[in-house]
């Protein structure tokens, strides 16, 4: 059998396998930390600190029952949460996970797909996450629910648009879209966070609007809308939107590591030269990046009020946008003077 | 393996691509184009242009297909009643049309012998020679393109903005003249 | 990288554009130039820009391509550019006082004439498929909005509408055809083209006749040529007025300068080819503009028909290939942009609020409320006629010459017939002006300096073309091109 077939089945197995245990250890985090930020216990019954309270609700979304809305266009419904696991999942593939490894005498990179486009495909995947959130509203045929898609597809537009901007700002003094390189650039420079602080800036606030996270989660703003765009669903389908949303919350993360955070790496640290250990720590490092920036996400919906939405679009095309353009010609200036 | 997946991709687009004319519902027919429009950028990227792919499903599935959406969801319009059943006339021209463009496409695709353009390599479709025909061999329609498009915003501005104060006092003015002409 | 240094010779069109977006930055600011302030910075910026066509002119001796043979400087260009500041600065004239009665805000008014207008410049030069339908584009998207910029008014907004939806899939037809051209030939600058079409049509593609039959129909949709017409009435009588006139004058002289580079220079080495599509269309155009023309009752209808008619006119002398047949569409062109002018000029002036005054019976007795704007239409429909002592008598006359000349015997009699059919429509306006009594007897007030002053000038630079024409014959053989392979 190839050899390059079983490395490649063998990294979608652990990238997978990673992602797939994001939203129970999210969903615990979550609730203890709110619990911690609001002086109360949380959930602590069930193991040690409340750990097994996951599995407990996986249960519960098992055997819950799932209705469909009798009104509800059938097809769109039951295809809508499929569809929102799908981008979650598939953008990691660009992420490089750890150092090159060594196997068979080859070198391989650590990410599972080492496309020319990179960084770009990742954004192409992602930008197609608001599509279920749409599906999901309008099929549900409930007022709440296509209130809270026509503020997704709005919203994720927006905010998608400065993104995209930011990383194109990292892009340039890098010259690939290759994410391996923009590590392997901040490994001889310096994080990027430190270089275009503005761009990260810009890139942190887009990406709370872009997994509709607090203060920009107005799809679902549950004073206003009950639950947004996910209203109508119970059950398993319900649990799949919650998936979705932490899955591309790491995903999310793990390319800001990447983009500004220098990725698997680490100052003064040199995992190259160490072989299997080498790839293990960086997994680590990298993982331990994207651990605190989950959490930065919990501390900061448990702490911050929800916009109100022309505050929102405001925000996003009358200081994102210009922030992120300004950033991406400063960079561009300084990357031709050299000095990048 | 790669015939497989372009047979896919290709029955995808072409029969979304008929859900997007054919469906009543605007809402299908958008979520049918954004089929479409993924199934080509697969096709792009089996083609050796993987640029061009991942940019088709960055620009117009994730953005403008979305846009789409939002104005149909937002002026909320409903099923349309079938129209082409209703107008012979309109059928006509549209069998003709397919017609007319179907006898196009075996008459294109039947003279496809000249090999006049260099084959695809990967150097030649690699980001940096894209970069490098855009901004050398192109690059006075690269610069044209962006007021074409700072055109399109101004234009889309002015359609949408609302009245001022003055005209708005205008209309009024448009307003009181006409109920005084009206009276005899 | 292209010789910075080409950038210079870009000057013209890249000031008209920074003109354009400067009325847009300064109306941002408090509550921006009023009507007049704008109109005076557009037509600034247009004598600015005509000095430096004219340094650019002098620096570029024949013909030069810029930009990797995408652009070029050459008569050609530099005549329709010419002509296109003309018509927009006199477009502007026409604006100020209908602005100003209309209430609307004028910044963006002009701004988008002046982008338009830059469109235009940048087609008059496009040496590339690319670049011209780029730049078609832009001019494309600043009249769709300008022909719906009165938004209160219905008519207006139909214009809109209409001109958007039917212009954008012309344009995609137009594209459809480049890119199967550019699948044939391999290249979509002009020069190569020519080439790389004679030998893909030597081996016999279908790619080039699908290729450029797509094409031309493209072109034919923006010139306003019979079977592609049928938007142009609703559009000229639904746009502003003004607009009306500047699509029938500079849109249609931008567009006829690229139709005439792409069918000469891109596609020139099929002429054997194009010559019975070109022909066919433009005795359509003749017939079927003049014809329907006779029922309008509407004076902007019926010169819309009449602007269909004359680019059939028009097409006669693209379509004889010779130095005397592009000469004569040159001289043509630039009378028609006077005349054209004038007229719209006149519908101008005695039209009232939401569009009254528009009829054929409005201009009753108009010889005795206003014996000197009588004289003037007079001037004007005796022009589109076709009699001598105007301007339009020599066009048309050159035109019939050069169409016998190259072997088009038949479709110069076509058009000898249909200009004796269109004195019937024009000369029904007439006897309204002098034989019919005037409902009203109040004088038609001159109280529009500009419109006046417009008008005036229309009317003398028609009579004077037709009285000295030579000079302006000189002018117009100084933009000739030579139609490839030939």
């Amino acid at each position: 059998m190839n050899v390059d077939v079983v490395v490649t089945v063998a990294k979608i197995a652990v990238v997978l396998g990673l992602l797939l245990q994001v939203a129970p250890i999210m969903v615990w985090v979550e609730r203890r930390g709110s619990a911690m930020m609001q002086d109360r216990p949380g959930p602590n019954r069930l193991g040690p600190f409340g750990l097994f309270q996951a599995l407990a609700d996986a249960v519960k979304f098992l055997f819950k029952e799932d209705v469909t809305p009798a009104a509800a266009d059938k097809p769109l419904y039951l295809m809508a949460p499929a569809l929102a696991l799908l981008p979650a999942f598939t953008t990691s593939v660009v992420i490089p996970w750890g150092p090159n490894f060594t196997w068979d005498g080859k070198e391989y990179a650590f990410t599972v797909s080492n496309a020319d486009t990179g960084v770009l495909l990742f954004l192409a995947l992602a930008s197609l996450g608001v599509y279920s959130l749409v599906m999901a509203g309008y099929a549900s045929n409930n007022k709440f629910s296509l209130l809270g898609s026509i503020r997704a597809s709005a919203q994720l537009i927006s905010y998608e648009l400065a993104m995209t901007v930011a990383v194109l700002a990292v892009i340039i003094p890098v010259g690939s879209f290759h994410l391996t390189d923009v590590v392997a650039y901040q490994r001889t420079n310096t994080w990027n966070c430190l270089l275009q602080p503005f761009g990260f800036l810009v890139f942190c606030i887009a990406a709370f609007a872009e997994t509709n996270r607090l203060p920009f989660d107005l799809p679902e703003a549950e004073s206003e809308l009950v639950a947004g765009f996910h209203t109508e669903y119970s059950a398993m389908r319900f649990a799949a939107f919650f998936q979705a949303e932490y899955t591309s919350m790491a995903a999310l993360s793990a390319l800001g590591c990447t983009l500004f955070l220098g990725g698997w790496s680490l100052p003064w640290l040199n995992y190259e030269g160490m072989g299997w250990l080498g790839v293990a720590l960086g997994l680590g490092t990298l993982l331990a990046k994207v651990g605190v920036c989950m959490f930065v996400f919990v501390w900061v919906r448990w702490t911050f009020p929800r916009f109100r939405y022309d505050q929102l679009m405001r925000l996003g095309w009358k200081f994102l946008l210009p922030v992120a353009l300004l950033n991406l010609i400063a960079v561009s200036a300084m990357t031709l003077a050299g000095w990048l | 393996m790669e015939l497989l997946v372009f047979l896919i991709f290709a029955f995808l687009a072409v029969a979304a691509a008929l859900v997007v004319v054919a469906h009543k519902n605007p809402v299908y027919s958008t979520m049918a184009l954004v089929f479409t429009l993924f199934s080509v950028a697969v096709l792009f990227i089996l083609l050796g242009a993987p640029f061009i792919g991942v940019l088709q499903v960055l620009i117009y599935t994730g953005a403008i297909v979305v846009l789409f959406l939002f104005v149909i969801m937002l002026l909320n319009i409903g099923r349309e009643d079938s129209q082409i059943a209703g107008h012979k006339a309109q059928l006509f021209f549209a069998l003709l049309g397919a017609v007319s463009f179907g006898s196009l496409v075996i008459l294109a695709l039947s003279s496809l012998r000249p090999k006049v353009l260099a084959p695809l390599t990967p150097e030649l479709v690699s980001l940096k020679a894209l970069a490098s025909t855009l901004f050398n061999e192109f690059l006075l329609p690269f610069e044209i393109i962006g007021l074409l498009l700072t055109v399109a915003v101004i234009g889309a501005t002015v359609a949408a903005r609302r009245p001022t104060a003055e005209e708005s006092a205008a209309t009024a003015a448009e307003r009181s003249i006409e109920t005084k002409e009206a009276r005899p | 990288m292209p010789d910075p240094q080409e950038f210079l010779l870009l000057a013209p069109e890249i000031l008209l554009a920074s003109a354009g977006l400067l009325l847009l930055l300064v109306g941002t600011i408090g509550r921006g130039l009023g009507n007049r302030h704008s109109a005076v910075v557009a037509l600034a910026s247009l004598f600015l820009t005509a000095i430096d066509l004219y340094a650019v002119g002098r620096s570029v001796p024949g013909s030069r391509l810029l930009f990797h043979g995408t652009f070029v400087i050459d008569g050609f260009a530099l005549f329709w550019k010419s002509l296109i500041l003309i018509a927009t600065a006199l477009t502007i004239l026409l604006s100020i006082r209908y602005m100003e009665e209309a209430g609307y805000r004028a910044g963006e008014y002009y701004a988008l004439l002046l982008l338009a207008s830059s469109g235009m410049l940048l087609m008059a030069s496009g040496y590339s498929l690319l670049t011209i339908w780029i730049a078609l584009e832009t001019m494309a998207l600043a009249s769709y909005i300008l022909a719906g910029y009165f938004k209160r008014h219905l008519r207006s907004n139909e214009a809109a509408l209409k001109y958007f939806i039917l212009g954008a899939l012309s344009s995609g037809i137009l594209l459809y055809g480049i890119s199967l051209l550019y699948g044939a030939a391999g290249t979509v600058q002009l020069g190569e083209l020519a080439r790389g079409l004679e030998l893909a049509r030597a081996q016999g593609s279908l790619l080039v006749p699908l290729g450029w039959i797509l094409l031309s129909a493209g072109l034919f949709f923006k010139v306003a040529a019979v079977p592609f017409h049928i938007w142009t009435p609703d559009v000229y009588v639904g746009a502003p007025t003004p607009i009306t006139a500047y699509l029938a004058a500079a849109s249609k002289a931008a567009s006829f300068a690229i139709l005439i580079r792409i069918f000469y220079e891109g596609l020139g080495t099929l002429y054997g080819d194009w010559k019975w599509i070109l022909a066919g269309v433009a005795a359509a155009s003749m017939i079927w503009g003049n014809v329907a023309a006779l029922i309008q009752d509407n004076v902007k209808r019926m010169l819309a028909y009449s602007s269909i008619a004359h680019a059939g006119y028009v097409l006669m002398g693209v379509l004889a290939a010779s130095e005397i047949g592009l000469w004569s569409v040159l001289y043509y062109l630039l009378a028609y942009t006077f005349i054209t002018m004038g007229a719209f000029a006149m519908v101008l002036l005695l039209e009232r609020r939401e569009y009254a005054g528009e009829t054929c019976a409005d201009y009753a007795g108009l010889a005795q409320r206003s014996p000197f704007l009588a004289a003037m239409m007079v001037i004007f429909l005796v022009a589109l006629t076709g009699i001598p002592p105007t301007g339009g008598f020599f066009g048309k006359v050159y035109l019939f010459a050069a169409a016998v000349q190259a072997g088009w015997t038949w479709l110069a009699a076509v058009g000898v017939v249909t200009s004796a059919i269109s004195l019937y429509y024009y000369f029904r306006i007439v006897v309204y002006m002098y034989q019919t009594d005037s409902a009203e007897a109040t004088p038609v007030p001159l109280r529009a300096p500009a419109l006046v002053t417009v008008i005036t000038l229309c009317a003398v630079a028609t009579l004077v073309l037709g009285l000295y024409p030579e000079p302006f014959i000189q002018i117009a053989k100084s933009g000739l091109l030579v139609v490839a392979g030939r």
